[in-house]
């Protein structure tokens, strides 16, 4: 039963997976350097001053795209889930998925509109009377983190809205019904009841959130550039550039190996914890 | 069903607030529809406002581009879904359901494509389409694609899977059925919106990839929707977003259409699943 | 029969092809009846994706047995294409590329180095304007690349703007136009640019004055030369073939004369430049190239640096297109900086992009004659009436359609070897490229000073230095540079 899957992942998956780390222990550039230089590009990953920026920044990206694709996910669900109509909850499922067909392009160019000097972001700033807070979002390298936090925050995912949907729906009548029999506050009720039923969700959903964050870099690299002056670089643009850039495959594959290693660290706990909550 | 009782003002900020999630998650579809009926003059000096006088020669355009390389996205994408499910669903049932040595490895190889950054495994994927005579072929785009898919739809899938109360699963043992019937007959029936979900999330995935399809086809009849509208963006110097938008919304429309389908299955089967919970 | 390229003829020109075919056959490498297919990768969206198809029509027709295939790749991924495919040894036989591509590519092999037929004194290489092959030679002093159209960077303005503060003539000397714009009150600023990494027209201005103040260096950097070479900077064919090569630019830097922390003209350069600063638009990190180009066609903005095509295209669609005005960037003169001996800085104008053979292709000889065809004035002439184009060709006695704002670009005025090639920032690699632009947009926002620029610069220059050393191995004189460092 397994063996079709791990069949594909075998072959597309991890045979260049592997490739990729033997190339990281050569200086190689695709063309006519290709020679084995042993832990060289692991020395120098350690020692290179973009690389713990590059982790800082997706740290605080990851943690925001996190509160987006669980947190407010999560409240949209249950909002949703106690609309008293069937019809309303039928559109609002409708609305919160039909969004996913837009590219993520497009989200990128409102955003840089917004962000800009003279742009939305500003103009209520400015409106609200905040005005110390005005400033150039993508443009200055003590707020551009922030700035690309903001873009991916207020759609919500509305895959994974539905996911909780599910979970929530799955819930009994009857469980609702002695809850409310036993005067059990709404609070209660979400503290309880709901999260729990959706527990394995959030786990599931929080580490994928995670794991994606940690090797985007499309967001970057279309806002920014990695810029200004390399505030905003991610561990993954660096990846990108070494490898499409410069042409510096073998210190790319290096950087790679690294995201994987982080990335497997915190599969294999979001695994050990997932555990943890299936045993409650 | 049973609805939460709560004073009406409570319910009333509760809507409220679903309202405007709502409006900022429908703002890039609005932002995508009213850019594609502006000119390129007039986005130069309304960026989000309605245009004054829609002009549909854009999407006209893009819609007459998308009517010849729909079909190539169609079978991409839903055919990459199709082998994914095919692949995935027994494996997740024996990751779930079935003790043997061994497993805790060979789960982490079957989600090994979550870890991986696709532009490290970019190149070397690369020479093993050519090395397979895959490329220029619609085969060369779907395979490595149903392998990156792999990883999620495991990780997302077990999680239902393992949601199935396990007394059903012994019962059938018990009645003598073998655990491809169970999976047929009990599982897969139950699990309807998870596999739904999971097919909605490839085929989207599938549906906007560019870089992939891009390399990998090089004759322009075998041209994905993805990279097809990108050839309507205009010059370095004067780019024409208004043309890309175009180009994007007529690509969305039939992803709307086989999404809307998928939807209904979701609904029914989520129906069929809490009479049946 | 077997092609599909057949189609296009319906038996006509019969007997003129036959013989053509015939003649082919004998050295094509494919042997008799088959069809060889030479294919060039081009970016689509930069306008020549008809005018190439129109060309590459003509050629089929008057060579039987060779068909053309254009490979479409959109400009923005173009890169990213091209990197897998040399990678993964698909690539196209002809690639169209930019200077920083070339460099790029060159260094790693995956280019045909085609010094033999297209050296200046070569029959082929007389075809382009003057300055154009040396403009275009790659870091290893090798000739890679076919020019084909070129830019001019200019400087667009509103005269009605300038006159309204006491300025009826366009500025000649840098002081000038800083007096300028000093009066002029604008918002967001005087001067609009995008100091992004894909927009050029600023650090080409400090290339550009770098290539005058270190010009007079020249025999002190170019130390392995001809024997009886000499240089005259008033005499253009002083420097025909010569280069810099990387351990002459090594030792160079080395000994200082082009290190950016010691060198007295690189300073001035910079100190020029870094006047602009209190005149920059707040978003310059963010904005986009095209933005700014669409702020001074709205009439937001009183002058817009950028290459000659954009300007004649955004001052053409501007309500007041008869107020613009254009002139060239003030250069730097010996006011500014003493050592400025051999002549001030030539037009800023060179190779926008060319075509390179890529070094796997198996039919480079069809590939070179195609690009032989391609590049006679009256197939260039031919193109142009296709599609209006808004650069104009590197082919020198190009007919351009009337309609057309085109104009030969200037010649080079000073004899000149560049050390770090046309159209790139004062680098040595795409990393060197990478960090000057972060570093570029610190200095000119105010964030760093000119002494850490220059530092950053330096450290940076150095590794792009040594990376070019282990590169490029095979032609280095390790002998020469320990001889000169004294070691």
């Amino acid at each position: 039963m397994l063996t079709p899957a791990l069949a594909f992942v075998a072959v597309f998956i991890a045979y260049p997976l592997l490739r990729g780390f033997y190339k990281s222990f050569f200086d190689y550039n695709g063309g006519n350097v290709d020679r084995f230089v042993g832990m060289k590009n692991y020395i120098e990953l350690f020692n290179d001053p973009a690389v713990l920026p590059s982790f800082v920044n997706v740290f605080w990206l990851t943690v925001a795209l996190m509160l987006n694709q669980v947190g407010v996910a999560f409240i949209a669900a249950w909002l949703i889930h106690h609309l008293r109509s069937a019809r309303l909850q039928y559109a609002f499922r409708i609305v919160v998925m039909v969004p996913a067909v837009v590219p993520t392009i497009v989200g990128f160019l409102i955003w840089s509109q917004f962000l800009s000097v003279d742009g939305a972001v500003n103009r209520i700033l400015g409106a609200l009377g905040a005005e110390w807070l005005i400033g150039n979002w993508l443009g200055d390298p003590d707020r551009v983190i922030i700035g690309l936090i903001l873009v991916g925050l207020p759609w919500l995912n509305g895959i994974n809205c539905l996911l909780f949907l599910a979970g929530l729906e799955n819930i009994p009548g009857e469980r609702y019904e002695a809850a409310r029999l036993d005067r059990a506050s709404r609070w209660q009720i979400l503290r309880y009841m709901e999260i729990p039923a959706v527990l394995p969700q959030m786990i599931v959903l929080g580490v994928l959130a995670v794991v994606l964050s940690l090797q985007s870099y499309e967001n970057v690299y279309v806002l920014t550039g990695g810029g200004p002056f390399d505030s905003s670089n991610v561990p993954g643009l660096l990846l990108f550039k070494n490898a499409f850039t410069y042409g510096r495959f073998g210190y790319a594959n290096a950087i790679g190996v690294l995201l994987v290693v982080v990335i497997a660290v915190i599969l294999l706990a979001g695994r050990m914890l997932g555990r943890g909550g299936e045993d409650r | 069903m049973t609805r939460m009782d709560g004073l009406g003002i409570g319910r009333l900020l509760r809507f409220i607030a679903l309202v405007l999630l709502s409006v900022g998650t429908l703002f890039p579809l609005y932002f995508l529809v009213v850019t594609a009926l502006k000119t390129n003059t007039e986005f130069a000096t309304n960026y989000f406002l309605p245009p004054l006088k829609p002009d549909f020669s854009n999407l006209i355009e893009g819609m007459g581009l998308m009517g010849r390389f729909v079909m190539n996205s169609v079978f991409i994408s839903l055919m990459t879904t199709l082998i994914i499910l095919l692949v995935v669903v027994p494996a997740v049932y024996a990751f779930t359901w079935l003790r043997f040595p061994g497993a805790p490895i060979l789960y982490t190889v079957a989600i090994a494509s979550l870890m991986v950054p696709p532009v490290l495994t970019f190149i070397p994927q690369y020479i093993l389409t050519r090395q397979l005579n895959l490329l220029n072929t619609h085969w060369g785009v779907i395979l490595p694609f149903v392998a990156t898919g792999i990883g999620l739809s495991v990780y997302l899938l077990r999680t239902f899977f393992a949601a199935l109360p396990y007394e059903l699963i012994e019962a059938a043992r018990i009645e003598g059925a073998g655990e491809m019937r169970i999976l047929r007959t009990i599982v897969l029936p139950l699990t309807v919106p998870s596999l739904v979900t999971v097919s909605v999330v490839q085929i989207v995935t599938t549906w906007n990839a560019f870089l992939w399809p891009l390399v990998v086809v090089s004759s322009e009849s075998k041209r994905a929707v993805s990279v097809a509208v990108t050839f309507l963006s205009g010059s370095s110097q004067v780019p024409d977003t208004p043309a890309l938008m175009a180009g994007y919304l007529a690509a969305s429309i039939p992803l709307i259409l086989i999404l809307s389908a998928l939807m209904r299955f979701f609904v029914r089967g989520m129906t069929e699943g809490a009479l049946k919970g | 029969m077997h092609s599909t390229g057949m189609r296009r003829r319906v038996g006509a020109v019969a007997t003129v092809s036959a013989v053509a075919a015939m003649s082919l056959a004998a050295c094509s490498p494919s042997g008799e009846g088959a069809e060889t297919v030479v294919r060039i990768a081009n970016p689509i969206t930069d306008f020549w994706g008809d005018p190439l198809q129109e060309a590459a029509a003509v050629y089929e027709e008057q060579n039987d047995g060779i068909r053309i295939e254009i490979d479409s790749v959109p400009y923005d991924s173009y890169e990213e294409v091209l990197q897998t495919q040399l990678v993964g040894e698909t690539a196209a036989d002809i690639l169209f590329l930019e200077p920083p591509a070339v460099a790029n590519f060159s260094g790693r092999d995956f280019l045909l180095a085609l010094d033999d037929e297209l050296s200046p004194t070569t029959e082929w290489g007389e075809t382009f304007v003057s300055g154009m092959l040396d403009a275009t030679r790659s870091p290893d002093g090798r000739q890679y690349v076919v020019p084909w159209s070129s830019v001019a960077v200019l400087i667009a303005y509103r005269q009605s703007e300038f006159s309204a503060v006491g300025s009826n003539e366009a500025p000649v000397t840098f002081s000038e136009w800083i007096d300028v714009m000093n009066r002029l009150e604008s918002e967001p600023a005087p001067l609009n640019v995008s100091l992004r990494g894909d927009d050029a027209s600023l650090f080409w201005i400090l290339t550009n004055k770098l290539e005058a103040t270190l010009r007079p260096l020249t025999e002190d950097i170019n130390l392995l030369h001809a024997d009886d070479w000499a240089y005259d900077p008033d005499d253009l064919a002083s420097t025909l073939g010569e280069t810099y090569t990387t351990d002459e630019l090594y030792v160079a830097f080395e000994t200082g004369l082009i290190d950016p922390a010691q060198s007295p003209g690189y300073r001035a350069a910079v100190e020029q430049v870094v006047q602009l600063s209190p005149f920059i638009n707040e978003d310059s990190a963010t904005v986009q190239p095209a933005d700014v180009a669409q702020r001074f066609g709205a009439g937001e903005i009183p002058q817009l640096i950028g290459v000659g095509g954009t300007i004649a295209e955004v001052g053409a669609e501007a309500a007041d297109s008869e107020d613009i005005a254009t002139f060239n960037l003030p250069t730097i003169t010996q006011d500014d900086f003493p050592g400025l001996a051999a002549g001030g800085e030539n037009p800023l104008a060179g190779p926008r992009n060319g075509f390179a053979v890529n070094a796997a292709s198996e039919v480079q000889a069809e590939a070179l004659d195609f690009l032989r065809f391609l590049t006679q004035p009256d197939t260039v002439s031919d193109m142009y009436r296709v599609q209006v184009q808004g650069d104009p060709s590197a082919v020198d006695g190009v007919a351009y359609p009337d309609d057309s704002v085109l104009q030969e670009t200037d010649g080079q005025e000073f004899a000149q070897i560049s050390p770090y090639g046309f159209g790139a920032p004062p680098t040595f690699d795409t990393q060197d490229t990478d960090e000057f632009h972060a570093q570029w947009q610190s200095l000119l926002t105010g964030n760093s000073s000119v002494d850490e620029f220059l530092e950053d610069r330096s450290a940076s220059n150095r590794a792009a230095l040594e990376r070019n050393l282990v590169l490029e191995e095979d032609s280095i004189d390790q002998s020469f540079i320990d001889e000169q460092l004294g070691q």
